[in-house]
């Protein structure tokens, strides 16, 4: 505890980075209800005639339609894939161990246009035609490490013994993973999922070139602003931001709700 | 000390209060050059916060701190002639043990040749010669203290605080090292301001102990001074084992007194200056335990508890009409301990107890 | 059941049967094997063989490298994408230092919600970030119309936007939030007990920043930075979006190879002279590090 040195310089410096990061953003969710076409200030007033002019018009409604869909299908994917790789990873001695655990984290180093480029190229060689599917995929190399990551270490930091105790009182593997394992890493595993969900959402590069005809929401926010100038993007982005926080959210409290508990269990021990 | 040479460390009514808690209460407090004068209390009394404020890291509310007879109150830490020894080592990880004694000399710009000199001298001091160019990593909890020691030192600074650097170490670790500090408190003659809560701990090590309770001193003296004649009932508790029995005084004359311990009343000639309520303070080596016996000053009790301790034997008394038990500590190579449900006569010498006043039931 | 530990461990999940629970990892090996080691692989190959319109042919050749190298605005444009990505990075950590500093040390009960606010705006869209910037510097955006407005200029600033600076700023914007827990994960084992040792020994603000600060966080702050740099210098969607002309980055390059251009053995080829680079840049640091001793702190208490 520093009694008198209380950094006030890296206070204001701290203050002055939060806004940096958050006024940007709140001034595209203000201009969402602006009652104008304008996109400058002074801000006239609120109108909601661009959620409805947005929320009316086809094309955004497929795009919006096709991100969930593609996001859902590779939420689920990377949960069912990850947990699995996650327990192997973490309940192994192998010496496959480092190696696999190093291809499963490549692609957070890539660029998301090589990986993006590669799969295009590898997609045209082996005659498969763009389509959301490809885009499914693509998103499944790129949010996988990620669910990797926060699920290997909820799996590291459980009490193996717990999982001994069950196998000697004479549990199977399949109900010690889901009588044992699971009620202790759930809600990180749902947090995970989640994260896994919103990284999808909001993926354009690796789908801008392996995408066929569709749309998916980023992509339409993309194309949006090369053709339009009016706060109709605004509220396109105000809607995929509010799908992600809330995303987050949900991530947050799943997995902090863990850690408090924990604390509290500690502090009484 | 010749009249006219500052005090090591004044404290001046020093205050300390953070939001509703005052944690220091116009403490007053010199500590003469050379000396090692121990605050010693239970956690919370205070004593760690007096230490941070000589330190500099935290600001008294009132009152100012002096060192060397200059009023240190505004000056920060690092710029304060007075270096700390932590509860735990705090060593750089990046930098190797050289390296860290080293710290203080290097923002200074000494001279290398200087450094490795002084460098090595301090660690020889501390007994850890050759070990410069090891990693924190690789030494033990006690090996790090003393490199936290030998840091701290090298900058021979006016007054080396110790905050309870003892207290995260194991007993016998915590052993060697006390007779590690007593010999580099000889040998370097520097005044040291030791904070423990382990009473045995400041008895052996210290030129003065000043007993800590709720922000205060409730005693201050040489570490005979405060076992032999404790000023109050919590610092007789406090530093070793005491019976605290209540008891009151009959009839206080100049030589004796009477005085009623639970039903009986024994005269000798006690502690004059107290009258009516009173805290008969004894400890248990000065109770001696014998067959019973009708005659002289004395009380006669049943045993309740024996435990054998190796040179002797404990026991727990029942005195009529006392609530406690006695405790009686008994050293005797080849004694014969009494049972338990046997009666005994208990005794002491007059000058082994303390009388204190008593306020309140 | 006593068996030797590895073989216990292995029992733990399948006390039935004698299979590593690494097994289980096989199917997302296999999966990846197909979509990232496979893809990687035909990438590599592409920027081997010979070029066709919006095709390879065989046979092999090295043309597609020679080509990458001998264009002349690849070379202003990598130099660009060097700058930029440099520029991000290191505005990136530089504020991000002191950010992370006082959260861990000084924050207090402030902690939580400035970290819930960081982490939040991490999931916001990178095209909404972009798309955001392109609103606030603009030549009708909110910085000359406030300006405006306040009389302090006459018409509108245009440096703004359309070059290297708006490019940087949005990628900042969009790297922050991440350097910022990067780091501060990179101070939770840094005890302030640390701190004050430091300044006990004499060692003022400054000082202790210098030798104890700095050389402990070295190590996260190294890697964060060649993380943001490596993916600020081959983003492609912020220079084509703000970056006007004087803006342009080797992505863009890149991109443009094989949707437009279609000569696809070079755009590999300028992809994975990039991807060397980055690696010989990582490669370079972490020996940097290992020299300096700051690669591995071990802690103690």
């Amino acid at each position: 505890m520093q009694g008198i040195d209380r950094s006030p310089l890296s206070g204001a410096i701290s203050v002055a980075a939060l806004l940096f990061l958050v006024l940007p953003l709140t001034i595209v969710v203000l201009f969402s209800f602006h009652e104008t076409a304008s996109l400058s200030f002074p801000f006239t007033g609120f109108s909601l005639r661009w959620y409805r002019e947005v929320l009316s018009s086809a094309p955004f409604r497929d795009a919006a339609w096709n991100s969930l869909m593609v996001a859902t299908a590779v939420a689920i994917s990377t949960l069912v894939f990850g947990i699995l790789a996650a327990y192997g990873l973490s309940r192994t001695s192998s010496r496959w161990r480092a190696p696999l655990a190093l291809l499963f984290f490549v692609p957070i180093t890539l660029p998301g246009l090589f990986l993006g480029l590669a799969l295009l190229v590898f997609f045209a060689q082996a005659g498969l035609k763009l389509s959301l599917v490809t885009v499914a995929l693509g998103h499944f190399i790129y949010v996988f490490p990620y669910f990797l990551l926060i699920a290997k270490a909820a799996l590291d930091r459980m009490d193996v013994a717990m999982e001994e105790a069950a196998a000697d009182l004479g549990a199977g593997p399949w109900s010690i993973f889901h009588k044992v394992t699971l009620p202790q890493i759930w809600p990180v595993v749902i947090g995970a999922a989640s994260l896994a969900f919103a990284l999808s959402f909001d993926e354009f590069v690796i789908t801008f070139f392996v995408i066929g005809s569709q749309s998916t929401l980023p992509l339409y926010i993309w194309s949006s602003m090369r053709r339009t100038i009016d706060p109709s993007i605004n509220t396109i982005s105000t809607l995929l931001l509010a799908v992600t926080l809330l995303l987050f959210a949900i991530a947050f409290v799943l997995t902090l709700r863990r850690d408090l508990a924990r604390g509290r269990a500690e502090a009484a021990a | 000390m010749t009249a006219g040479a500052p005090y090591s460390v004044q404290i001046d009514g020093v205050t300390h209060r953070y939001g509703r808690v005052t944690a220091l209460q116009a403490i007053d407090l010199a500590v003469t050059p050379g000396e090692f004068v121990t605050f010693l209390g239970p956690s919370g009394c205070g004593k760690t916060t007096l230490l941070r404020v000589i330190a500099g890291f935290l600001r008294p509310s009132e009152g100012r701190v002096l060192l060397q007879g200059e009023d240190v109150s505004k000056v920060p830490p690092h710029l304060r002639p007075v270096n700390t020894v932590f509860q735990r080592p705090s060593l750089f990880p990046h930098l190797d043990v050289g390296e860290n004694v080293a710290f203080s000399l290097r923002l200074n710009r000494t001279p290398n040749a200087e450094v490795d000199r002084r460098v090595a001298e301090a660690l020889a001091l501390v007994r850890l010669a050759g070990l410069e160019r090891r990693r924190s990593h690789e030494l033990s909890g006690g090996q790090m203290q003393r490199v936290a020691l030998a840091r701290a030192l090298i900058g021979r600074p006016k007054v080396l605080l110790l905050d309870e650097p003892l207290s995260a170490l194991d007993l016998a670790i915590r052993l060697e090292m006390e007779e590690e500090l007593r010999r580099v408190h000889r040998e370097t003659g520097g005044t040291f301001i030791y904070v423990t809560h382990d009473q045995r701990e400041s008895l052996a090590l210290s030129d003065r102990v000043a007993v800590f309770r709720d922000g205060h001193i409730e005693q201050i003296g040489r570490p005979e001074e405060i076992y032999r004649r404790p000023a109050t009932p919590f610092v007789a508790r406090f530093v070793g084992d005491a019976n605290v029995l209540a008891i009151d005084v009959a009839a206080a004359g100049t030589n004796t007194s009477a005085i009623s311990v639970g039903s009986v009343t024994l005269t000798g000639s006690h502690m004059a200056g107290v009258d009516g309520a009173a805290w008969l303070v004894l400890r248990p080596e000065a109770v001696s335990v014998t067959e019973p016996s009708a005659c002289g000053n004395g009380l006669t009790g049943t045993v309740r508890d024996l435990a054998y301790r190796g040179a002797g034997y404990s026991y727990r008394i029942e005195l009529p009409g006392v609530p406690e038990l006695l405790k009686a500590e008994v050293v005797a190579a080849n004694a014969r301990p009494f049972p338990i449900g046997s009666r005994v006569r208990v005794s002491w010498e007059p000058a082994a107890c303390n009388l204190l006043p008593r306020q309140g039931p | 059941m006593t068996t030797s530990p590895d073989a216990r461990i292995s029992r733990t999940a399948f006390s039935l049967s004698p299979r590593d629970p690494i097994a289980l990892a096989v199917p997302a090996a296999v999966g990846f094997a197909i979509l990232l080691a496979a893809p990687i692989a035909v990438f590599i190959a592409y920027s081997l063989l010979t070029a066709r319109l919006f095709a390879v042919a065989t046979p092999f050749t090295l043309d597609a490298y020679r080509r990458a190298l001998g264009y002349g605005l690849n070379g202003t444009l990598a130099l660009n994408s060097i700058a930029v990505g440099f520029l991000g990075a290191a505005a990136s950590v530089a504020l991000a230092l002191p950010v992370a500093y006082w959260l861990r040390y000084a924050a207090g009960r402030w902690q939580m919600p400035f970290l819930f606010v960081i982490t939040a705006s991490m999931f916001a869209s990178y095209l909404v970030r972009i798309y955001a910037w392109r609103t606030i510097l603009g030549a009708n955006g909110a910085i000359n119309q406030t300006l405006q407005g306040m009389r302090l200029i006459d018409a509108p600033l245009e440096f703004l936007i359309y070059n290297r600076l708006s490019v940087t700023l949005a990628l900042v914007h969009i790297f922050l939030p991440y350097v910022v827990l990067v780091l501060y994960a990179g101070f939770r084992p840094i005890a302030p007990a640390l701190l004050e040792a430091a300044q006990d020994l004499g060692a003022n603000a400054w000082r202790r920043w210098r030798r104890v600060v700095l050389p402990l966080i070295a190590a996260p702050a190294a890697t964060t930075f060649l993380f943001v740099f490596i993916l600020s210098a081959s983003d492609y969607v912020t220079p084509q979006l703000i970056g006007g002309t004087s803006g342009q980055m080797l992505g863009v390059q890149i991109q443009a190879n094989f949707k437009a251009v279609g000569d696809w053995p070079q755009g590999a080829a300028i992809s994975i002279l990039m991807l060397l680079a980055f690696l010989a840049s990582y490669a370079l640091t972490l020996a940097g590090l290992r020299v300096a001793r700051l690669d591995r702190i071990r802690w103690v208490d």
